[in-house]
Protein backbone atom coordinates (compact mmCIF):
# COMPACT_ATOMS: atom_id res chain seq x y z
CA UNK A 1 0.00 0.00 0.00
CA UNK A 2 1.41 3.38 -0.99
CA UNK A 3 1.70 6.13 1.55
CA UNK A 4 -0.10 9.29 0.49
CA UNK A 5 1.15 12.57 1.87
CA UNK A 6 -1.91 13.42 3.94
CA UNK A 7 -5.12 12.06 5.35
CA UNK A 8 -8.47 13.07 3.90
CA UNK A 9 -10.69 15.20 6.10
CA UNK A 10 -12.79 12.37 7.44
CA UNK A 11 -9.74 10.26 8.30
CA UNK A 12 -8.09 13.24 9.95
CA UNK A 13 -11.13 13.87 12.12
CA UNK A 14 -11.51 10.16 12.90
CA UNK A 15 -7.92 9.87 14.09
CA UNK A 16 -7.52 13.42 15.41
CA UNK A 17 -7.07 12.37 19.05
CA UNK A 18 -4.42 9.82 18.09
CA UNK A 19 -2.71 12.35 15.81
CA UNK A 20 -2.38 14.62 18.83
CA UNK A 21 -0.39 11.82 20.44
CA UNK A 22 1.82 10.61 17.60
CA UNK A 23 1.39 13.03 14.70
CA UNK A 24 -0.11 12.80 11.20
CA UNK A 25 3.03 11.27 9.69
CA UNK A 26 2.78 8.36 12.09
CA UNK A 27 -0.91 8.00 11.35
CA UNK A 28 -0.03 7.73 7.66
CA UNK A 29 2.64 5.20 8.57
CA UNK A 30 0.04 3.08 10.37
CA UNK A 31 -2.18 3.20 7.30
CA UNK A 32 0.66 1.72 5.24
CA UNK A 33 1.17 -1.25 7.56
CA UNK A 34 -0.01 -4.83 7.14
CA UNK A 35 -0.44 -7.19 10.05
CA UNK A 36 -1.29 -10.87 10.13
CA UNK A 37 -3.40 -11.87 13.14
CA UNK A 38 -3.77 -15.58 13.84
CA UNK A 39 -6.67 -16.37 16.17
CA UNK A 40 -9.76 -14.27 16.82
CA UNK A 41 -10.77 -15.53 20.24
CA UNK A 42 -10.49 -13.88 23.63
CA UNK A 43 -7.22 -12.20 22.70
CA UNK A 44 -7.29 -11.79 18.94
CA UNK A 45 -10.76 -10.27 18.70
CA UNK A 46 -9.72 -7.41 21.01
CA UNK A 47 -6.42 -6.94 19.17
CA UNK A 48 -8.16 -6.84 15.79
CA UNK A 49 -10.54 -4.13 16.95
CA UNK A 50 -7.78 -2.08 18.57
CA UNK A 51 -5.53 -2.14 15.51
CA UNK A 52 -8.31 -1.47 13.03
CA UNK A 53 -9.74 1.36 15.09
CA UNK A 54 -6.28 2.87 15.50
CA UNK A 55 -5.86 2.99 11.75
CA UNK A 56 -3.63 0.07 10.75
CA UNK A 57 -4.09 -0.14 6.99
CA UNK A 58 -4.51 -3.85 6.39
CA UNK A 59 -5.26 -6.81 8.61
CA UNK A 60 -5.06 -10.42 7.54
CA UNK A 61 -7.35 -12.34 9.89
CA UNK A 62 -7.12 -16.11 10.32
CA UNK A 63 -9.42 -18.32 12.39
CA UNK A 64 -11.41 -21.47 11.68
CA UNK A 65 -13.71 -21.34 14.73
CA UNK A 66 -17.32 -20.29 15.06
CA UNK A 67 -18.71 -18.02 17.77
CA UNK A 68 -20.11 -19.95 20.74
CA UNK A 69 -22.23 -18.84 23.66
CA UNK A 70 -19.36 -19.47 26.09
CA UNK A 71 -17.18 -17.04 24.10
CA UNK A 72 -19.33 -13.98 24.70
CA UNK A 73 -18.20 -12.95 28.22
CA UNK A 74 -14.62 -12.34 27.06
CA UNK A 75 -14.90 -12.05 23.27
CA UNK A 76 -16.91 -8.88 23.49
CA UNK A 77 -16.54 -8.04 19.82
CA UNK A 78 -19.16 -10.69 19.11
CA UNK A 79 -22.90 -10.44 19.67
CA UNK A 80 -25.50 -12.97 20.72
CA UNK A 81 -26.66 -12.93 17.10
CA UNK A 82 -23.18 -14.02 15.95
CA UNK A 83 -23.43 -17.43 17.64
CA UNK A 84 -22.81 -20.13 15.05
CA UNK A 85 -21.16 -17.69 12.63
CA UNK A 86 -17.52 -17.91 11.62
CA UNK A 87 -15.43 -15.64 13.82
CA UNK A 88 -13.61 -14.14 10.84
CA UNK A 89 -16.93 -13.12 9.32
CA UNK A 90 -18.37 -11.72 12.56
CA UNK A 91 -15.09 -9.94 13.23
CA UNK A 92 -14.98 -8.52 9.71
CA UNK A 93 -18.51 -7.12 10.09
CA UNK A 94 -17.72 -5.55 13.45
CA UNK A 95 -14.46 -4.00 12.28
CA UNK A 96 -15.93 -2.65 9.07
CA UNK A 97 -18.82 -1.13 11.01
CA UNK A 98 -16.28 0.65 13.22
CA UNK A 99 -13.72 1.68 10.60
CA UNK A 100 -14.44 0.85 6.95
CA UNK A 101 -11.04 2.23 5.91
CA UNK A 102 -9.19 -0.84 7.19
CA UNK A 103 -8.58 -3.40 4.44
CA UNK A 104 -9.45 -6.83 5.75
CA UNK A 105 -8.47 -10.17 4.29
CA UNK A 106 -9.93 -13.24 5.97
CA UNK A 107 -9.11 -16.93 5.97
CA UNK A 108 -11.31 -19.52 7.61
CA UNK A 109 -9.12 -22.58 7.57
CA UNK A 110 -6.55 -23.89 10.02
CA UNK A 111 -3.49 -22.90 7.99
CA UNK A 112 -0.69 -25.00 6.63
CA UNK A 113 2.88 -23.82 6.72
CA UNK A 114 2.75 -22.93 3.03
CA UNK A 115 -0.43 -20.91 3.46
CA UNK A 116 0.96 -19.04 6.43
CA UNK A 117 4.10 -18.23 4.49
CA UNK A 118 2.05 -16.84 1.63
CA UNK A 119 -0.21 -14.77 3.87
CA UNK A 120 2.59 -13.50 6.10
CA UNK A 121 4.97 -12.58 3.29
CA UNK A 122 3.66 -9.03 2.74
CA UNK A 123 3.18 -8.30 6.44
CA UNK A 124 5.19 -6.00 8.66
CA UNK A 125 4.26 -7.83 11.85
CA UNK A 126 2.87 -11.25 12.76
CA UNK A 127 0.58 -11.59 15.77
CA UNK A 128 -0.18 -14.89 17.43
CA UNK A 129 -3.37 -15.15 19.46
CA UNK A 130 -4.01 -18.81 18.63
CA UNK A 131 -5.11 -21.39 21.16
CA UNK A 132 -2.67 -24.27 20.85
CA UNK A 133 1.04 -24.93 20.93
CA UNK A 134 1.45 -26.59 17.50
CA UNK A 135 -0.07 -23.57 15.77
CA UNK A 136 2.12 -21.23 17.78
CA UNK A 137 5.21 -23.20 16.84
CA UNK A 138 4.17 -23.18 13.19
CA UNK A 139 3.79 -19.39 13.08
CA UNK A 140 7.08 -19.05 14.94
CA UNK A 141 8.75 -21.12 12.22
CA UNK A 142 7.20 -19.03 9.46
CA UNK A 143 8.20 -15.81 11.21
CA UNK A 144 11.82 -16.94 11.25
CA UNK A 145 11.75 -18.19 7.67
CA UNK A 146 10.40 -14.84 6.48
CA UNK A 147 12.39 -12.80 9.00
CA UNK A 148 9.33 -11.09 10.44
CA UNK A 149 8.85 -10.02 14.05
CA UNK A 150 6.42 -12.19 16.01
CA UNK A 151 4.41 -10.82 18.89
CA UNK A 152 2.27 -13.32 20.77
CA UNK A 153 -0.10 -13.46 23.69
CA UNK A 154 -1.38 -16.49 25.58
CA UNK A 155 -3.80 -16.92 28.44
CA UNK A 156 -5.33 -19.58 30.65
CA UNK A 157 -7.31 -19.08 33.84
CA UNK A 158 -5.47 -16.23 35.67
CA UNK A 159 -2.17 -16.72 33.83
CA UNK A 160 -1.25 -14.47 30.93
CA UNK A 161 1.94 -14.21 28.90
CA UNK A 162 3.31 -12.01 26.14
CA UNK A 163 6.19 -12.74 23.77
CA UNK A 164 7.73 -9.86 21.84
CA UNK A 165 10.19 -11.53 19.53
CA UNK A 166 12.37 -9.84 16.92
CA UNK A 167 13.94 -11.65 14.00
CA UNK A 168 17.44 -11.63 15.47
CA UNK A 169 17.28 -13.18 18.93
CA UNK A 170 15.62 -16.10 20.68
CA UNK A 171 12.49 -17.54 19.11
CA UNK A 172 9.46 -19.20 20.69
CA UNK A 173 10.94 -22.64 19.98
CA UNK A 174 13.94 -21.75 22.16
CA UNK A 175 11.50 -21.46 25.07
CA UNK A 176 9.45 -24.59 24.47
CA UNK A 177 12.15 -27.02 23.41
CA UNK A 178 10.59 -30.32 22.35
CA UNK A 179 7.19 -29.66 23.93
CA UNK A 180 4.28 -30.44 21.64
CA UNK A 181 1.41 -29.44 23.88
CA UNK A 182 0.53 -27.61 27.06
CA UNK A 183 -1.98 -28.82 29.63
CA UNK A 184 -3.33 -25.33 29.97
CA UNK A 185 -6.31 -24.32 27.88
CA UNK A 186 -9.45 -22.30 28.30
CA UNK A 187 -11.84 -25.22 27.90
CA UNK A 188 -10.21 -27.13 30.74
CA UNK A 189 -9.21 -24.36 33.12
CA UNK A 190 -11.34 -21.39 32.17
CA UNK A 191 -10.10 -17.87 31.59
CA UNK A 192 -10.49 -14.56 33.40
CA UNK A 193 -12.55 -12.46 30.97
CA UNK A 194 -11.06 -9.09 31.81
CA UNK A 195 -7.51 -10.39 32.02
CA UNK A 196 -7.98 -11.60 28.44
CA UNK A 197 -8.97 -8.10 27.36
CA UNK A 198 -6.14 -6.53 29.34
CA UNK A 199 -3.57 -8.91 27.83
CA UNK A 200 -4.89 -8.26 24.35
CA UNK A 201 -4.71 -4.51 24.83
CA UNK A 202 -1.13 -4.84 26.05
CA UNK A 203 -0.31 -6.77 22.88
CA UNK A 204 -2.11 -4.19 20.75
CA UNK A 205 -0.20 -1.39 22.47
CA UNK A 206 3.19 -2.95 21.73
CA UNK A 207 2.09 -3.75 18.19
CA UNK A 208 1.27 -0.10 17.56
CA UNK A 209 4.54 0.94 19.21
CA UNK A 210 6.44 -1.35 16.87
CA UNK A 211 4.55 -0.29 13.74
CA UNK A 212 5.15 3.35 14.63
CA UNK A 213 8.86 2.75 15.18
CA UNK A 214 8.62 3.51 18.87
CA UNK A 215 10.24 1.69 21.78
CA UNK A 216 9.27 -1.93 22.37
CA UNK A 217 10.92 -4.31 24.87
CA UNK A 218 11.91 -6.81 22.19
CA UNK A 219 13.04 -10.36 22.84
CA UNK A 220 11.34 -10.49 26.19
CA UNK A 221 8.67 -12.60 27.81
CA UNK A 222 6.11 -10.75 29.90
CA UNK A 223 4.30 -12.62 32.66
CA UNK A 224 1.20 -11.42 34.49
CA UNK A 225 2.43 -11.36 38.08
CA UNK A 226 1.37 -9.34 41.09
CA UNK A 227 -1.36 -7.54 39.09
CA UNK A 228 0.92 -6.33 36.31
CA UNK A 229 3.15 -7.60 33.51
CA UNK A 230 6.78 -8.23 34.42
CA UNK A 231 9.33 -8.53 31.63
CA UNK A 232 12.18 -11.02 31.39
CA UNK A 233 14.72 -11.42 28.59
CA UNK A 234 14.41 -14.72 26.75
CA UNK A 235 17.66 -16.64 26.48
CA UNK A 236 18.59 -18.13 23.14
CA UNK A 237 19.12 -21.82 22.46
CA UNK A 238 22.28 -22.17 20.40
CA UNK A 239 21.02 -25.52 19.11
CA UNK A 240 17.47 -24.36 18.31
CA UNK A 241 16.32 -26.08 15.09
CA UNK A 242 14.35 -22.99 14.11
CA UNK A 243 16.64 -20.03 14.73
CA UNK A 244 20.13 -21.44 15.22
CA UNK A 245 21.07 -20.83 11.60
CA UNK A 246 20.79 -17.07 11.87
CA UNK A 247 22.59 -16.72 15.18
CA UNK A 248 25.42 -14.87 13.52
CA UNK A 249 23.11 -11.89 13.68
CA UNK A 250 22.73 -12.16 17.43
CA UNK A 251 23.86 -9.17 19.42
CA UNK A 252 24.30 -11.16 22.58
CA UNK A 253 23.07 -14.43 24.00
CA UNK A 254 19.70 -13.85 25.55
CA UNK A 255 20.22 -10.15 25.98
CA UNK A 256 17.02 -8.27 25.45
CA UNK A 257 17.14 -5.08 23.51
CA UNK A 258 14.78 -2.32 22.59
CA UNK A 259 13.64 -1.29 19.18
CA UNK A 260 15.57 1.93 18.88
CA UNK A 261 14.54 4.92 16.84
CA UNK A 262 17.12 7.37 15.47
CA UNK A 263 16.49 10.84 16.86
CA UNK A 264 15.96 12.15 13.35
CA UNK A 265 12.97 9.82 12.95
CA UNK A 266 11.35 10.65 16.24
CA UNK A 267 7.98 12.32 16.10
CA UNK A 268 8.53 15.13 18.48
CA UNK A 269 5.31 16.16 20.19
CA UNK A 270 3.53 19.23 18.99
CA UNK A 271 0.99 21.14 21.01
CA UNK A 272 -2.41 21.34 19.39
CA UNK A 273 -5.63 22.72 20.70
CA UNK A 274 -8.26 20.00 21.09
CA UNK A 275 -11.11 20.53 18.69
CA UNK B 1 22.45 -29.07 49.97
CA UNK B 2 22.08 -25.38 49.20
CA UNK B 3 19.43 -22.75 49.69
CA UNK B 4 17.98 -20.94 46.72
CA UNK B 5 15.11 -18.49 46.38
CA UNK B 6 12.37 -20.48 44.66
CA UNK B 7 9.35 -18.49 43.53
CA UNK B 8 10.26 -15.81 46.07
CA UNK B 9 10.66 -18.23 49.01
CA UNK B 10 13.81 -19.85 50.48
CA UNK B 11 14.11 -23.48 49.39
CA UNK B 12 16.73 -26.09 50.24
CA UNK B 13 17.71 -28.35 47.37
CA UNK B 14 20.17 -31.06 46.47
CA UNK B 15 19.78 -30.23 42.80
CA UNK B 16 22.87 -28.92 41.08
CA UNK B 17 21.19 -27.60 37.95
CA UNK B 18 17.80 -26.46 36.69
CA UNK B 19 16.87 -29.79 35.14
CA UNK B 20 17.58 -31.59 38.39
CA UNK B 21 15.59 -28.99 40.30
CA UNK B 22 12.60 -29.42 37.98
CA UNK B 23 12.81 -33.19 38.48
CA UNK B 24 13.09 -32.79 42.24
CA UNK B 25 9.96 -30.64 42.24
CA UNK B 26 8.15 -33.10 39.93
CA UNK B 27 7.03 -30.21 37.75
CA UNK B 28 4.78 -30.76 34.75
CA UNK B 29 6.46 -30.81 31.36
CA UNK B 30 4.87 -27.60 30.15
CA UNK B 31 6.66 -25.19 32.42
CA UNK B 32 9.42 -22.65 31.93
CA UNK B 33 11.93 -21.13 34.26
CA UNK B 34 13.33 -17.72 35.09
CA UNK B 35 16.83 -17.98 36.48
CA UNK B 36 18.54 -14.87 37.79
CA UNK B 37 16.10 -12.69 35.90
CA UNK B 38 16.30 -14.43 32.52
CA UNK B 39 14.06 -17.03 30.90
CA UNK B 40 16.26 -20.04 30.23
CA UNK B 41 15.74 -22.19 27.11
CA UNK B 42 14.65 -25.71 28.03
CA UNK B 43 17.69 -27.27 26.38
CA UNK B 44 19.98 -25.31 28.68
CA UNK B 45 18.38 -26.42 31.94
CA UNK B 46 20.81 -29.27 32.53
CA UNK B 47 23.82 -27.07 31.87
CA UNK B 48 22.62 -24.18 34.04
CA UNK B 49 24.29 -24.68 37.40
CA UNK B 50 22.41 -23.68 40.53
CA UNK B 51 24.32 -21.45 42.86
CA UNK B 52 23.53 -20.69 46.46
CA UNK B 53 20.97 -17.88 46.86
CA UNK B 54 20.11 -18.00 43.17
CA UNK B 55 16.66 -16.70 42.29
CA UNK B 56 14.58 -19.26 40.44
CA UNK B 57 10.95 -19.04 39.37
CA UNK B 58 9.02 -21.67 37.48
CA UNK B 59 5.88 -20.80 35.57
CA UNK B 60 3.36 -22.70 33.49
CA UNK B 61 3.54 -22.23 29.75
CA UNK B 62 0.06 -21.40 28.54
CA UNK B 63 -1.10 -21.42 24.95
CA UNK B 64 -4.73 -20.41 25.18
CA UNK B 65 -6.14 -17.60 23.15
Amino acid sequence: MSVSSSLDAAAFIRHSRSIMVWGETSQLTLRSKKVLLLGLGGLGSHVALALSAAGVGQLILVDDDKVELSNLPRQTLYQQSDIGQLKVEACQRALQARNPQTRLTTYTQRPTSAQLQQWAQPCDLLLDCSDNLPTRLLLNLVARQLQRPLFAAAISARQAQLYLLSQQQACYRCLTGDLTSTAQNCAALGVHPVLAALTAQQLAFFSLQYLLGEAVPLDQVALWQHQHFEFYPLGRDASCPVCADDQSAAIGHGVAHYHQVPPSELNLPTCKEPS
Amino acid sequence: MQTILLNDKPYQTKACNLAALAAELALPAACAVIYQGQVIPRTLWSSTTLTSAAEVSFFNLVAGG
